[in-house]
C-alpha cells in the first residue's frame, strides 16, 4: 500500500516534470509597428501598408551543420535549406481597427514572404505582360475582403496550416517555376515532393510556344524551405490600423531566445539570409 | 383500568423511570461518540496532491485569467507542530493581453521548499506556511504587457499562506483546504493567490 502510494506520488512528480520538459510551447513576436492605411493620397488612391518581419533564427550550430551536410549529400544535387518545413510552425494573429467612426469598410490582408533562397513579392511579378486585363499575380495567402464596422475591431489569423501551405507554394513558385496561380490554388501542404520545371518560351512569329518541361531532380519534402521572413500587405477601404502578432512553435529549437531583441543586442548570433528576389516575365503553364 | 397520564404513580416508579431514561440516553451517546473521541493522526513522511485555482492580483489580473492548478507536495513532519516540504505546482491561464494575440494560454510552473507550522484540535488542524522557490512561465505571451522581458522564463518565488486540515478516521489520511499568496519578482513582481483542496497521506 505504502509502496504503491510512494510510487504514484513519484509518478505524478515525474509526470509534471516531464510536462515541463517536453512542453511544445509557442513564442510570440509582436509586429514591430502597427500598419496604418486607407487614407487617400493626393491622387485619390487609397494607401496600402506593407510590413516585413524577419524571423530571428540562430546561426547554425556545428551539430546542425553536420546533419545538414549529411542530408545535402543524400539528396544531392537538390539544395537543402537550413530552415525546413516542419522546423517551425508559424501562425499570424491580427486585429484590424477601423479608425473611421462613421463609415464601415473592408480590408484585405495579403500574406507573402521569403525563404532562405527567394523572396516573393507579387506586386513586381507580371505573368502576362501583353494583357492589361490580366488578373494581378496572387499573394501566397489572404486577400479576402473582411468587413469592419465603423469604429469597430475585427480579429483573425493565418493558421499554421495556412503558413505551411504558403511556404510550400513559395518554394514551388520560386525553385520549381510553378505558376503562382497553380501553386496557390492547389493544396500542397501534404505534398511529398514537387518537380521543378523550365520556364515556358512564349510563342513568337514563326516559332511555336515551347511548354514547360521537367528539369532536374524532384525536390523531396525533406528539402522544402520554410518561410523565414513574413511580409504583409494591408489594403483597407477606410482609415484603419492593423496590428499583428506572430506565434511560433519552435520544434527544432532554432529561434533565438531573445527574439527580436537579438537584432539589436546579439546580432552576431542571428543567421543572415539573403534571398534573391524572385521575378519572371513568364512562368510554367498552370 | 387507568392508562397513561392519569395512571397513579407509585414511589418506586417515580425514582426508577428517570434513571432508566438517563441510562438509555447515556448509552446511546456513548455508542455514538465513542468512535470519534480519539482521532489519531500519523506523523512522519507525507505526500499531498491537490487541485485548485490560481488567481492573479492586480496589476496582472487584467492580463491573465484565473486558471486551474494541479500540485503535489512531499515532506516530513519534524515535530507534531512543524513540517518541511517541497512542492511542485502547475497552473494554466488564458492570457488576456490586448489583442493580438487572443485566446492564447500559458502555463506557470512553480517549485520550492516550505515550512509549515500548525496545531491540532482533535480532528481539525490549522497551519500557516511559507517558503521560497522558483517559477517558470511557458511562453512570452505576457511580454506584450512587459510582465516578462525578452528571453526571460524564470523567476524566484516567495510564498506564504494558511490552511486547515481535517483528519479522517484512517490515521494516514487527511483532507485540507489551503490558500497561499506568492510573489514573482522577476516577472514584474506579479502576485497571485493559489487556493487548493488537497488529500494528504502520511506514511
Amino acid at each position: 500500500m505504502r509502496l504503491a502510494l510512494v510510487s504514484s506520488s513519484c509518478a505524478v512528480i515525474v509526470g509534471l516534470a516531464g510536462l515541463v520538459g517536453c512542453a511544445n510551447d509557442p513564442v510570440y513576436i509582436p509586429g514591430p509597428m502597427a500598419m496604418e492605411a486607407g487614407v487617400a493620397d493626393m491622387t485619390g488612391m487609397l494607401g496600402e501598408a506593407k510590413a516585413s518581419l524577419q524571423l530571428p533564427i540562430k546561426t547554425e550550430t556545428a551539430a546542425d551543420m553536420k546533419t545538414h551536410a549529411a542530408l545535402s549529400a543524400k539528396l544531392a544535387p537538390v539544395l537543402v535549406p537550413y530552415v525546413k518545413i516542419g522546423d517551425l510552425e508559424i501562425e499570424i494573429e491580427w486585429t484590424i481597427k477601423n479608425l473611421d467612426l462613421m463609415k464601415p469598410g473592408q480590408a484585405k490582408i495579403q500574406l507573402n514572404g521569403a525563404n532562405e533562397f527567394f523572396s516573393y513579392d507579387p506586386s513586381i511579378i507580371i505573368l502576362d505582360p501583353g494583357n492589361d486585363e490580366a488578373p494581378p499575380t496572387p499573394g501566397l495567402a489572404g486577400d479576402i475582403p473582411i468587413d469592419v464596422p465603423a469604429g469597430g475591431e475585427v480579429s483573425g489569423l493565418f493558421t499554421e496550416d495556412d503558413l505551411r501551405e504558403a511556404a510550400i507554394d513559395l518554394d514551388q513558385i520560386t525553385r520549381g517555376n510553378v505558376n503562382p496561380f497553380r501553386a496557390t490554388l492547389t493544396i500542397s501542404k501534404n505534398a511529398k515532393l514537387f518537380q521543378p520545371m523550365t520556364l515556358p518560351i512564349p510563342e513568337m512569329p514563326g516559332v511555336p510556344e515551347v511548354p514547360a518541361m521537367p528539369v532536374g531532380d524532384p525536390i523531396p519534402r525533406e528539402a522544402f524551405a520554410e518561410i523565414t521572413r513574413i511580409d504583409l500587405v494591408f489594403k483597407p477601404t477606410t482609415h484603419m490600423v492593423l496590428e499583428y502578432n506572430v506565434r511560433i512553435r519552435d520544434l527544432r529549437g532554432i529561434m533565438h531566445e531573445l527574439l527580436l531583441t537579438a537584432v539589436t543586442d546579439k546580432p552576431a548570433e542571428l543567421q543572415t539570409f539573403m534571398p534573391a528576389v524572385y521575378n519572371v516575365t513568364t512562368t510554367a503553364t498552370p | 383500568m387507568i392508562f397513561g397520564w392519569n395512571r397513579p404513580r407509585t414511589a418506586s416508579s417515580i425514582y426508577i423511570a428517570p434513571m432508566v431514561r438517563l441510562a438509555v440516553v447515556s448509552g446511546t451517546l456513548a455508542a455514538l461518540c465513542g468512535a470519534a473521541a480519539a482521532r489519531p493522526a500519523a506523523t512522519g513522511w507525507f505526500a499531498e496532491g491537490g487541485l485548485g485555482a490560481v488567481a492573479f492580483l492586480p496589476k496582472a489580473s487584467s492580463d491573465a485569467r484565473l486558471g486551474p492548478a494541479l500540485g503535489v507536495r512531499i515532506g516530513r513532519d519534524l515535530f507534531a507542530w512543524l513540517s518541511v516540504g517541497i512542492s511542485l505546482v502547475a497552473s494554466s491561464h488564458e492570457a488576456t493581453v490586448p489583442p493580438p494575440p487572443q485566446g492564447e494560454w500559458f502555463q506557470l510552473y512553480r517549485g520550492g521548499g516550505d515550512i509549515r507550522i500548525g496545531g491540532r484540535l482533535d480532528h481539525l488542524a490549522l497551519f500557516v506556511e511559507g517558503g521560497a522557490g522558483a517559477a517558470m512561465i511557458s511562453s512570452n505571451v505576457l511580454g506584450k504587457v512587459m510582465i516578462t522581458d525578452p528571453g526571460e522564463r524564470f523567476s524566484i518565488m516567495f510564498q506564504a499562506g494558511a490552511g486547515a486540515e481535517y483528519q479522517l478516521e484512517n490515521r494516514h489520511y487527511a483532507i485540507g483546504l489551503a490558500a497561499d499568496g506568492f510573489l514573482l519578482p522577476q516577472f514584474d513582481a506579479i502576485r497571485a493567490i493559489d487556493s487548493r483542496l488537497y488529500l494528504r497521506y502520511t506514511y
